[in-house]
């Protein structure tokens, strides 16, 4: 559907509205990291601020977490139409995680307040976070060998949270029952409610000082405007059909790869994604739900084309997902999801540039390291006798690209949070101490534009136990190159039990089924872990690299002599 | 010529119908099209049109829901 606007609007006006409603949006986020009691959400910034019209269309968000910015539309979606405008009341806040009804996964946590003004709704206000502890079948959730949705944490479709500006305190009740951590889990929530507030307040002040009218005029035309130039973007790839196929290398139970096809269909201003021969659904944790996978598809456009075109639901319109319930790609109920959003997500993105490199190559890059390197942890504070939890997540080299090596340790390309410095790290969970923190030589795969390095990180258990889940991929088939450019490294997992001299991996030491996917074990004072995170593919003939960087690369020891010789081709 | 209708909610079912074109869960309403005599659920008459369009050229008359 085109919208088509027969007013002419004043550019600078329409300008300074998204500014408005974007800041407005990343002042939410604001709001959320310096008044949350999680690291997640403090230093992570594992969260994202929407902003939508009435009818649930996205009018803007801000630059925080880009696979729940897609997901979200489908989160807030289903709640309107589930729940019905009607029941909405000024001061109401709902809550919903239920990735069968549109949220990502069951750790993010969506918020939606309705704005009021004389009486009626004018827009809706959401953030959605991951929660660091959801009352799964193990502490902080992502349990790397769930089988069932319900062994990921508590289940909430759409629920009043708070009613006419008050608590609705048996909801509360339900949720903090079933976390392990309710003091952490009740701080987030608040942070997320003020956040909210400040957004309501915000919208209120400009409704005040332009009008009603000119308020929603201008969203409209804001979103018809995203839809143009998106569709103006996309025609400037040539059309055709595009075709990639990657994988999931396994899903925690079972040791098979699950295949995910895509055929990317351009024609004109417009894109149909279809996953259809995509492998079936996982047994374990890795499925991706339809919100997720289309997210990933968005979020890959987004990559691809202005990034100046206003980023609301118009973005959207132009692009068609297919993909057959009962695959990897949309699982059905209740297979376990945990890992779609961190795992399957991501490579879903990297695929779209695969598909397109020979259509658009200046715009492309190289696969990422293409996981999120969940590691999960918890138990009871010795200090304090508290519980604790934490999802606890790395980063990974990005590809190469035109012009430009790919970035070294940076989390992966659908999450866009931060990592958690060691001292914050250190500080809140006295679980670990770190004992190096080091980006790997030769991870990053070799190309004219480098692949970004992978990272190793070491830690020691420092209490009596502490129970572990990790969640990893990328440990067995490595992130694929373009145009000539060379794989990345794949990561890994290990452990070192405390009097032992050998690493040995998870399946030997404790009998995992998988070496990176697994719930549950304890580690005991002494243990250390060593987590190897992936590096980037490369973009390029690596003989082609210009020969300074090479060098460069070569003294700032993010490439050896060896591989800068055989590979890149330095000579002297 | 298909037309909207709604479906229901309902917590004792868990198991929700899903687009014939692009897969998605359908949460309550939805556009109900017959399609080669067979009656269909979608999303949007737009993916009615892309059933037609798009997937039946390629796919053939096998919904995506059983693939």
């Amino acid at each position: 559907m085109t919208t088509a606007s027969t007013t002419t609007f004043d550019p600078v006006a329409l300008t300074m509205v998204d500014n408005y409603l974007t800041s407005c949006c990343r002042d939410m986020g604001v709001t959320m990291m310096t008044t949350a009691y999680s690291p997640i959400f403090n230093e992570s910034l594992d969260f994202s601020c929407v902003i939508f019209d009435p009818q649930g269309n996205m009018l803007a968000q801000a630059e925080f977490c880009p696979s729940q910015i897609g997901t979200i539309k489908f989160t807030v979606e289903w709640t309107i139409e589930e729940l019905g405008l009607d029941a909405f009341e000024e001061g109401d806040v709902v809550l919903h995680n239920d990735p069968y009804r549109g949220s990502g996964h069951v750790p993010e946590h969506m918020l939606l307040k309705p704005v009021f003004w004389d009486g009626k709704i004018v827009a809706f206000v959401a953030n959605v976070a991951h929660m660091s502890e959801v009352g799964a079948k193990t502490p902080g959730g992502l349990s790397g060998d769930a089988t069932e949705v319900y062994q990921e944490g508590l289940l909430l479709p759409p629920v009043k949270l708070k009613r006419q500006g008050e608590d609705v305190d048996d909801v509360w009740k339900i949720i903090l029952a079933n976390h392990r951590t309710p003091r952490v889990t009740l701080g987030d929530f608040r942070a997320m409610m003020g956040s909210l507030d400040l957004a309501e307040r915000r919208i209120h002040r400009f409704i005040a000082d332009y009008g009603l009218d000119f308020f929603l005029v201008m969203s409209a035309e804001l979103m018809a405007i995203a839809e143009r130039r998106m569709r103006a973007e996309i025609e400037a790839i040539p059309d055709g059909t595009y075709t990639f196929t990657d994988a999931i290398e396994d899903d925690g139970i079972t040791d098979r790869a699950y295949p995910i096809k895509l055929v990317l269909t351009v024609d004109g201003g417009e894109v149909i994604a279809d996953f259809t021969g995509s492998a079936k659904q996982a047994v374990g944790p890795v499925n991706a739900i339809y919100a997720v996978t289309a997210s990933a598809i968005y979020n890959a456009f987004l990559h691809l084309t202005d990034p100046t075109i206003p980023r609301n639901e118009g973005c959207y319109r132009p692009l068609t997902i297919i993909a057959p319930p009962g695959t990897i790609v949309n699982c059905s109920f209740p297979a376990p999801v945990a890992g779609g959003n961190t795992e399957t997500s991501p490579r879903i993105t990297d695929m779209v540039f695969g598909a397109l490199q020979d259509a658009i190559p200046d715009r492309i890059a190289a696969s990422c390291g293409g996981t999120s390197s969940p590691f999960l942890f918890g138990g009871t504070d010795p200090r304090t006798d508290e519980p604790y939890a934490h999802f606890h997540f790395e980063g990974v080299g990005w590809g190469g690209r035109r012009g430009l090596d790919g970035n070294n340790m940076v989390v992966t390309i659908n999450g866009n949070c931060r990592n958690t410095p060691v001292e914050v790290f250190e500080t809140r969970y006295p679980a670990f101490r770190i004992e190096s923190y080091r980006l790997v030589q030769d991870s990053g795969g070799p190309g004219e534009f480098r692949g970004g390095l992978g990272g190793e990180r070491i830690f020691t258990v420092t209490v009596p136990e502490v129970t572990v889940s990790a969640l990893l991929n990328r440990m067995k088939t490595e992130p694929w190159g373009v145009l000539g450019g060379g794989y990345g490294a794949v990561g890994g997992l290990w452990v070192r039990c405390a009097g032992n001299d050998e690493w040995r991996t998870f399946v030997d030491e404790f009998g995992t089924m998988s070496p990176s996917k697994f719930s549950g074990v304890t580690l005991r004072a002494g243990d250390q872990v060593k987590i190897l995170m992936p590096g980037g593919g490369g973009y390029g003939d690596p003989q082609r690299r210009d020969r300074a960087l090479v060098r460069r690369d070569v003294e700032e020891g993010f490439v050896s002599e060896a591989v800068a010789r055989d590979v890149y081709g330095l000579e002297g | 010529m298909g037309e909207w209708a709604r479906g229901e909610i309902s917590y004792l079912k868990a198991n929700r119908a899903a687009c014939a074109l692009c897969g998605r869960p359908i949460a309550i309403r939805y556009w109900a099209a017959e399609v080669g005599g067979v009656e269909h659920t979608f999303c949007s008459p737009e993916h009615e049109r892309l059933y037609r369009d798009y997937w039946l050229p390629r796919h053939g008359a096998k919904e995506v829901s059983q693939t």
